[in-house]
């Protein structure tokens, strides 16, 4: 007993079939062989099993199993860590080298310059006390400098509301990929239920999306037991949930107008804020940049501004003018500073001494246009250590914090770069594993087209065989 | 054996070829600038080594300006200094002159002329101004410290100027130092314009003996000039040291901030060339490697 002719002939028009599915899916890898985040497909193929006839067992062919897509689930889980690192990362090092562009060395209007400005100033007026023109060169420097400190402030002020603006733009975006995962999630679910291989395009999709949401915001991921994609922040907090999405908000309710990031998880009534929780991914590195970074340097300069000011202040105080104010002292000379605003940024000269130089205080004594002690005493309180709390002079507390910007960028720059070349290494290995080659693939065309032209030849050698079966009979 | 995907052979090209740009960009920057410092975080230790530098340069230029004041002030006191103690030597010699007894009414009376006015030019010597200031009023620069009388009516501050970082230094000579001095055990008011006085009035009541007394007045005002000039002198010089160490420390913080932010030109020639150079290879490589694939070869 031998197999017949007709299941030599069905198992050939399967083998046919299966050549144009393996042509298929060659056709469908090269159609998406520059589609960002797709991973190649490759056809499952199992010999069916054996019949017996007789006493002799038969192959049956091959059956088709579908197209999976070649996957591996670890190298997944360690690009989305890094991404979330890269993400930080990259927007920390952007933030703090738009920060140091504030006080770049070839800058000559910055608080520093101003102020060796304003000290020669009044090492000239030192000289020439009594002399009208030093003093109107003291009142330009002065004013010069309340106008550096405000324009430092400002700077870094607009860089603070830069950032919301791209925190802003951040949370829309994250709220529509947390969208589109949950209702991934629901389509996957649909599909999968009645077919044999799983829909490895929407599977790519939604991967796809859950490492852009984690490069956003850094959250980690998981498959549930039904094989939902379950996203959580990094605190734990669920953003998406089968096929539920949890949604962020901005609330500005804070007056230095630092918005908050709110959460609204499924099932809670109240927003949660969770702007100093996020502390990975694009956000994170937003946030840490304007709360810590930007606020810090903004911080710095105000004290910088409020301890000069007083300083100089409680000095220029005992000085007594020249002229009509011979006999006057006490004057304020920088002004705005206790108003209970920002100092750096409501630090003016005095309007009082702006009209009349002549008031400006020089003079320990009453009615001595020559001293100059008080000024003498102002110009040493430049090197005096009574910033950083006593272990500074004024220009040695400024680098101090420009150094620190310097090396935070620095090293933020470095960690950047690092960064890309963990992420590149991770995208390589995803990539050979994942990416398609179009060399592959050319090979599987001409593969699955000689298979495709052998299953006809099966099919018309047992044709002609019946042929001479049948002509057996004449 | 590894697998070589289309996205990783086109997004490692491209990788080379932006890492090659970027290098190029850098040093074209640098090129075309030079300047070597662009951020703070190029160099942050020297960025801050750069603006000490640049202030202590700047502050140089004012300092000069400060030696230039002290220098002026100083010669113009120095000036007035020489004169009293000229006419203080003229005075004396009048005295020891006419102190022998062989000059009579009539000589001393001519003499007594001259005198008055050698005390008229000390007055005017002693209200010397630099600019619109007394130099011998301390603090009170605007009012003539010496009144007609040959009183002081200054002050005795000490108007210190900053000529370096850690220098204030006195620049004037108080006028009660050389013009009012307080009276000697025997009561006797000896200052300087009061000792030419006790020689014009002992000429004009032709007092030998007056004229005699008068010589040992003339003669300690004389070295209270004297030590003036001494001092004055000192401080001059010390603003000769200064202005030498300001122009060192100048010369040094230039080359300092210059070779911390500029570029060496050679260097950044020899850069920007091998950067141009890898930048060609690499296109020229990508567009090799980019081409083939098996699908050219099937037909």
């Amino acid at each position: 007993m031998t197999a017949s002719l007709f299941n030599i002939m069905s198992m050939g028009s399967e083998s046919l079939t299966n050549s144009r599915n393996g042509i298929d899916i060659a056709g469908q890898n090269i159609a998406n062989a520059h589609t960002p985040g797709y991973s190649r497909q490759q056809m499952k193929i199992e010999s069916r099993a054996p019949i017996l006839f007789g006493r002799h067992v038969f192959g049956q062919g091959a059956r088709f199993q579908g197209a999976f897509r070649v996957h591996d689930r670890f190298l997944e889980s360690q690009i989305r860590d890094e991404l979330q690192n890269r993400g930080f990362k990259n927007s920390v090092s952007d933030g703090l080298s738009r920060l140091e562009r504030l006080f770049n060395p070839e800058m000559t209007a910055t608080v520093r310059d101003r102020m060796n400005q304003f000290y020669n100033s009044l090492r000239e007026m030192s000289n020439y006390p009594d002399e009208a023109a030093a003093r109107t060169s003291v009142v330009d420097s002065a004013e010069s400098l309340c106008l550096a400190f405000r324009t430092a402030h400002t700077g870094i002020e607009q860089i603070q509301k830069d950032i919301n603006l791209e925190v802003a733009s951040e949370v829309g975006a994250i709220n529509s990929k947390l969208k589109a995962i949950a209702h991934l999630n629901v389509q996957i679910h649909e599909l999968a239920a009645g077919a044999e291989n799983p829909p490895n395009t929407l599977l790519d999709q939604r991967d796809r999306l859950v490492r852009e949401t984690c490069e956003a915001i850094g959250a980690y991921s998981y498959l549930d037991d039904y094989g939902n994609a379950v996203v959580r922040d990094s605190n734990g907090g669920l953003l998406v949930d089968s096929g539920h999405a949890a949604q962020l908000a901005l609330i500005d309710n804070d007056e230095s107008s630092l918005p908050q990031v709110r959460i609204l998880s499924f099932g809670e009534a109240d927003m949660h804020n969770i702007t100093r929780e996020i502390r990975s991914g694009r956000l994170g590195g937003l946030l840490a940049v304007r709360d810590e970074h930007a606020q810090g340097l903004r911080n710095e300069v105000n004290r910088l501004a409020k301890d000069f000011g007083e300083s100089f202040n409680a000095v220029h105080a005992k000085g007594y003018g020249i002229g009509r104010y011979a006999h006057q002292a006490g004057r304020t000379f920088f002004e705005g500073l206790d108003t209970g605003g920002e100092p750096a940024a409501n630090i003016e000269f005095s309007a009082f001494l702006k009209a009349d130089p002549h008031a400006i205080g020089a003079a320990l004594t009453p009615n001595s246009p020559g001293d100059n002690v008080v000024l003498n005493e102002l110009i040493q309180l430049k090197d005096k250590t009574i910033f950083d709390g006593g272990k500074a002079s004024l220009t040695e507390s400024y680098d101090r914090f420009i150094g620190e910007l310097g090396v935070n960028s620095m090293r933020a720059k470095e960690d950047k770069s690092a960064a890309e070349v963990v992420m590149g290494q991770l995208e390589s290995e995803r990539e050979k594993l994942s990416g398609v080659s179009l060399d592959e693939e050319a090979a599987d065309l001409l593969k699955f087209q000689q298979l495709f032209s052998a299953s006809s030849k099966v099919i018309t050698t047992a044709d002609e065989m019946m042929e001479t079966i049948i002509g057996l009979k004449r | 054996m590894g697998r070589v995907s289309e996205q990783l052979r086109f997004r490692q090209t491209n990788d080379r070829v932006a890492g090659g740009r970027e290098a190029l960009d850098r040093v074209q920057e640098m090129a075309s600038s030079g300047q070597k410092l662009r951020r703070i975080s190029d160099d942050p230790a020297g960025t801050v080594r750069v603006l000490q530098g640049r202030e202590r340069i700047l502050n140089i230029v004012q300092f000069r300006k400060s030696l230039d004041f002290a220098r002026g002030f100083l010669s113009r006191t120095e000036d007035a200094l020489k004169g009293l103690s000229e006419s203080l030597n003229r005075a004396r010699e009048l005295a020891v002159q006419q102190a022998n007894s062989t000059w009579g009414p009539t000589e001393r009376s001519t003499v007594s002329k001259e005198v008055r006015q050698i005390i008229d030019h000390c007055i005017s010597l002693g209200n010397s101004s630099f600019g619109e200031r007394f130099v011998f009023g301390g603090f009170r620069t605007q009012h003539p410290p010496i009144t007609q009388e040959g009183r002081f009516v200054g002050d005795d501050g000490m108007i210190y100027a900053q000529m370096d970082e850690d220098i204030f230094y006195p620049v004037n000579i108080p006028g009660r130092e050389i013009f009012d001095i307080e009276p000697d055990e025997e009561g006797r008011a000896v200052n300087l314009v009061d000792s030419l006085r006790l020689l014009y009035d002992a000429l004009s009541t032709n007092d030998q003996d007056g004229i005699q007394s008068s010589i040992s007045a003339l003669d300690a005002s004389s070295k209270r000039v004297l030590d003036a000039l001494a001092t004055v002198g000192a401080r001059s010089s010390m603003v000769e040291n200064v202005e030498s160490r300001l122009n060192s420390a100048d010369e040094h913080y230039n080359r300092q901030v210059s070779n911390l932010s500029s570029t060496d030109l050679v260097q950044t020639a020899l850069e920007l060339k091998r950067a141009q150079t890898s930048m060609e290879y690499t296109l020229q490589a990508s567009g090799q490697v980019l081409t083939p694939s098996l699908l050219q070869f099937l037909k």
